[in-house]
This record gives C-alpha cells, structure tokens and sequence, in this order.
C-alpha cells in the first residue's frame, strides 16, 4: 500500500493505493478512510487483496487540497472525472460508500461508458419521498459535549466500541477532530442546502447504466434509510441488492469481511 | 471633542419560557419548539420593547440597536427592518443601527440594500448599515452552507454598496447574485452612504476585509477585557497595512450593563434577568450544556487553519459566557457588568481607558427582566454614567489620538 499525491487542475490530491490486478476506484464517505481515519481499515486492506484499489481523498480531506468553488454534487463528481483523467482511467468499476457512492452513481448515470462494474454501499443522492437522510450536521454538533447523535446515525451500535473510538465525545487526538471537520466542511457545500443529500433528477436518469450494479446497505442505517437501496435497485438495469442485517450506515467497518467478501465475489463474475 | 458614543442594544428575549425550559429542552434555537409562544402572555411585547428603545432615544443615548436572529427564543427580531421602521417614527435623534441583517441568507441582496435606502430615508439620515454573515444557527435556519458564507456576504456588501454610490442601472456579474437590473430607488439618504458596520469574532479574515473598505469593525465576541484590547490592538494594525488609521470609532463592542442605586440592590433586581438571560437564551449558543450549534464541523464556517489553531489551543479557554455557574464567576469575566451608578462607570472607564474603543453597544434588559427595571437602569445610567463616560473619554481619545481634531467628523475618518 501507499499514499501518494497527484495533481488535478492545479490542486493537490492525496490517493491511496494498495494490490495487484484490475484497477478499482474507490471512493470514500465519512465513516471510512479519509473521513474518520487517515489510513485504511480492515475492509479496504481485504477488498485490496485482489484488486488494485485506488482511493482519492475528496477536495479538503486528509491531504487533499479545498476546493473553494466546490457547491454542488456535479462539482464533485467533475473532480472526480477529471481523478480518474489524471490517472489514465479510461474505464473502470467504481465502489463509493456513503457520500462516494452517491458521486459514482452521478457518474455512472452521466458517462457510464466511464465505469465497468458498480457497487453502492449506503448511498444517499435519490428522492425517496418520505423517507429523508438524518441530519448529519446537527447530529456532528456536541450535545452536552457529546457526540452520541452522530455515532448513532453511522454506527447500529452507536455506544459499541468501533463506534467510540473513531467518533469520541472528545476529540481524542488533533489528528481525528481535524479530518472531521475536514470531511464535514468538504459535504457541508453541497450537501447543507437543499435539496441536502439527493439529486431529484438522478433516479429518473439511473436507467442510462446498463453494467451490472451491486448495491449494499446496512439494515439499520439512521443517516441514509434503507429504502434508498431499493430505490437504487429499481433505477438500474442490471442491479442485485443487498440489505446487511444488524449494520448501520458504516456497515464497511462494522462488517468488513462480508462486504469485503461480497464485492470481491461481485467483481469477479 | 469625541466622546465615547453609547448606543442601547436590544435583544428582545421571549421573556415566558417555563421554569423547567433548562432541563427539558435542548436549545432555545432552531429547534426550539413555537408550542412555547404564549399568545395571550406576549400581547404588547413588541410595543414593550420598542418603547424601550424610544425611551433610550429620549433618555440621550446615541443610537438603538437591533439585530436578527431566526427560529429561537433569544431574541425576536427575524426582521429587525420591520422594528427600525417603526423607531424611524417614534424616535428623533439616535443613530437607528441594524446590527446586522445577514445578506447570505438571502436569494437577492438588492432586497436590503431597498430597505436599508428606505430605513435612511424614513429616519432622516440616521441609520447605521450593519452586514453579518450569520452564525451556525442562522445556517440551520436558512439552510446555507457555512464555507460559503463569507464569499457570499463579501459580494453582497460590495454589490448594496455600489448599488448606493454608483448610478444605475448596471449589470452585476455574480458569482454569488448575478443581477441585470441594479437601480436601487430611492437612494440613501447620507452621502456617500450610511457607515457600515460588519461584526467579527477577531478573525483576521474578517478584519482584513472590513479595514480594507474602510467600514467599522465591530466585535461580537462578548469577550472583555483584554480579548477587546487585543482584537482593537489587531485591527489597528490591519487598517494600518491598509494605510489607514485607527481610531476609537472605527470600533464598536457589545456590553451587558444593569445599573441600580447600590451594588446590592443592582445585583438582587438584575439576577432574575441574567440567569434566564445565561441559562435560557444563551441555550444552544454560548452555552456547552444543550445543543451547541454556534460553532463546529456541523456548521464549518472556519478555515481548515482556524479550526487547527481552535483544536490546539487549551481547553480552559472554551468556557463561554452561558457555562458561568455562579455570580463571582460571572462577574470575573466582565461581560456583563452589574452595580452602582459609581461602580459602573469605573468599570467602564477601565475597559474604555484599557481598550480604547469608541462605541459600546449595550444591552439593559436581559431576558425576562421586567419592563420597570430596564427602564431604571437605562435612566440612572443616562443621567448618572454616561456624563463622566462622554468627558473622560472625549478628554482621553482627543490625547490619544490627535487627528481626531476639533472639527473632523467621524465620517471623515473613513
């Protein structure tokens, strides 16, 4: 594995790299690395087992410079077409988790001649009515000094030691208090305004993908609810879902071998 | 000679949140249920705190201020235009200062810059201009992202003001309020345009941009004390960069007064106010207990700089004003200044002296303070405070700082 930096449109971006083999693109959410950690956790060191994963930290995380203009999900998802221009990817399957898999269904929605395989894991980013994302930013704001709010809407076990220790009522060390408001501050742009975390348009435009697609979602997921899973499955052409018992919306740290197990199988077929 | 300008600010709290509000409820902002609003209970609440304000006119003050604020029990100005109208026609001689509306807020700054032109009009040349980016409450209210707010409140003053000094119609290109028509009628009343007023918690950022423009920078931190003297040591040095000078007016800051006939009668009247004021209001804002939504990754207005710089500081200097738990912690930090006539002004002519800042902003009625109170203590405050405050300090700006002169108006100092 590695880190290095690249450069996009004159902004630096910090990458994550592990594996051998097909090229896979991964992009990142905010129970995940990048967002609560600066290295990988145990799900993408088994995902890199086959794979060559590519992981780009979103603009204003970890290393990854801010983009000041960023206001909107298609400026995230023109940042992360011109990621995959800058490193040769003319095709490639792509696995975004939470705010990621939102950006890789944009894409594979508008260029799906860009993306092979797809695979959504807690992904936000349609209109399903009556069913709206929790309120993550409200959440993030110390309640008594706490943070309970926000562990409960990531973690199905919001006082479980996973969900502790990589969101603590204190902030630990500088290190995990800064890639949080890092990640915050990065969605806060486009995803603090309405229409908040969906594209009204996007489920009408899902049918434009016609590679297989793999959609997970945890069944106890408070930030994104799980009925955006079926919306997705209903979009696609070709989409197999997914709900994961017993997981909430960080259903990659908290199940990170069957989730691992179940894109590897995904990406083998 | 320059005295010291005293303005009285009010907040106009919700004064009937129930007694068990501290332990039931998480905050008096945002979330803060309407259910509370009391119909028959705030008959005349309006009427109540305008007066007060109009007393204050009558009583000498130099200006009334106002500001706004959403969805909370704090202060009940979502409007505030709509209450300096009404001061427009009830008060003569005060500034009528708006501190602030909040223009990132809004779809289209020209609505303000109509209503700011109006307000000069209506008051006869007496208004003071004030432009806030809004807090984190105001971004839950309204629904705008935090990292965009100051590019959008930067736009929207530079366009209100042009709007004001140049001749329309023209075009104004965005990025943030791309606009065909700019034509503002009628025009403001002050020549070249009102002062504007931008508040700032000691941001460089902020003062950068407010001394650049040559407007009054105006502290909002409610930190006293040495937090005043250094952030007016700072934007000091800031206009100077900017070939400017400063002087005391080029800065404001926001006091709490209550003032009786002795210490002991001032601390028994005002404490019923102050602790709902603290515990109550200041819920959800300045205090850590409840749902602190003035600051955070959930609202990210700070830079990635900032916010490394907040994480490392100590932690002891996160105490806010609302965490005060007794009456000698409250009195220690010095941000709300209760006593005598004489034990007032002392402690304000040591704040005016060490600080050397032009204009306080107080406040008198803090929270569910009766009508009767705030009334007494502006008075005695007008007629037995503000005297010696206007003579030493107009003695002591007019040494300190000479190109103030005899004749110069304020104005000019821009």
């Amino acid at each position: 594995m590695s880190m290095r930096d690249l450069t996009v449109a004159g902004r630096t971006v910090q990458l994550y790299e592990a594996g051998e083999g097909t090229p896979v693109l991964y992009l990142h959410g905010i129970a995940d690395m990048h967002g609560a950690a600066a290295g990988p956790f145990p799900f993408h060191e088994a995902l890199a087992t086959d794979v060559k994963l590519i992981a780009p930290a979103h603009p204003g995380c970890v290393g990854s410079d801010e983009d000041n203009s960023l206001e909107s999900i298609e400026d995230l998802m023109f940042h992360t077409l011109e990621v995959m221009d800058a490193l040769g990817l003319e095709k490639a399957a792509i696995v975004g988790n939470c705010i990621g898999g939102w950006v890789a269904a944009e894409i594979a929605a508008r260029n799906p001649e860009r993306v092979g395989k797809l695979v959504l894991i807690g992904a936000p980013g349609l209109f399903v009515s009556g069913s709206p994302t929790g309120d993550l930013f409200m959440a993030v704001q110390p309640l008594n000094g706490g943070i309970a709010d926000l562990r409960a809407m990531l973690f199905a076990d919001g006082e479980g030691e996973l969900a502790q220790d990589l969101f603590p009522d204190q902030h630990r060390d500088k290190e995990q208090g800064m890639l949080r408001y890092q990640i915050f501050r990065c969605i806060a742009r486009f995803g603090f305004k309405p229409p908040y975390f969906y594209h009204r348009k996007l489920r009408d435009r899902l049918y434009r993908f016609k590679g297989p697609a793999l959609v997970l979602h945890g069944a106890d997921d408070a930030f994104v609810p799980p009925d955006y899973a079926a919306a997705y499955g209903e979009g696609f052409s070709d989409a197999s879902v997914e709900t994961i018992a017993g997981a909430g919306h960080a259903v990659i740290l908290e199940r990170p071998d069957e989730v691992a197990g179940k894109i590897a199988a995904f990406l083998k077929e | 000679m320059h005295p010291v300008r005293l303005f009285c600010w009010h907040f106009m709290a919700y004064p009937h949140l129930p007694e068990d509000f501290d332990e039931k409820y998480e905050s008096a902002w945002v979330t803060v249920p309407n259910r509370l609003w009391d119909r028959q209970r705030t008959k005349g609440i309006y009427q109540e705190y305008l007066d007060q304000l109009v007393y204050a006119d009558e009583l000498g003050f130099d200006g009334m201020v106002l500001n706004e604020h959403h969805q909370n029990a704090y202060g009940l100005m979502p409007s505030p235009n709509l209450l300096a109208a009404a001061l427009t026609q009830k008060t003569k001689n005060g500034k009528i200062v708006v501190l602030a509306n909040l223009p990132p807020m809004y779809l289209n700054p020209l609505r303000i810059a109509e209503e700011y032109a109006m307000l000069d009009n209506m008051s006869n040349g007496r208004l003071i201009a004030g432009f806030a980016v809004g807090g984190g409450p105001e971004s839950f209210n309204y629904n705008v992202p935090s990292p965009h707010g100051r590019r959008r409140l930067w736009e929207a003053i530079d366009l209100i003001v042009k709007s004001w000094t140049d001749d329309g119609p023209f075009e104004h290109e965005g990025p943030c309020y791309p606009m065909r028509y700019v034509n503002v009628w009628p025009r403001p009343q002050q020549e070249p345009h009102p002062e504007v007023w931008v508040p700032g918690s000691r941001s460089i950022e902020s003062m950068e941009e407010v001394a650049r423009r040559g407007y009054r920078y105006f502290l909002s931190s409610r930190s006293h004390g040495g937090g005043t003297r250094m952030a007016a040591k700072e934007f000091a040095g800031v206009m100077e960069k900017h070939g400017k000078t400063y002087t005391p007016f080029h800065m404001g800051v926001l006091m709490s007064v209550y003032v009786a006939e002795t210490d002991e009668q001032a601390k028994a009247e005002s404490q019923e106010g102050i602790w709902y004021f603290l515990r109550n209001c200041l819920k959800g804002h300045l205090r850590k207990e409840g749902r602190s939504m003035t600051f955070g990754p959930g609202v990210p207005s700070q830079s990635l700089r900032s916010w490394e710089a907040f994480l490392n500081a100590p932690r002891s200097s996160g105490s806010l004003l609302g965490d005060a738990e007794t009456w000698e912690e409250l009195e220690e930090r010095n941000s709300i200044i209760v006593g005598s006539p004489e034990t007032v002004r002392r402690k304000l002519w040591e704040f005016i002296e060490d600080a050397q800042v032009g204009n306080l902003l107080i406040q008198f009625q803090f929270g569910n303070m009766k009508d009767a109170l705030a009334r007494k203590s502006m008075k005695l405050f007008a007629e037995e405070v503000a005297p010696a405050l206007r003579r030493d300090s107009g003695e002591l700006f007019a040494k300190v700082f000479p190109q103030l002169g005899d004749e110069m108006p304020v104005e000019a100092a821009q």
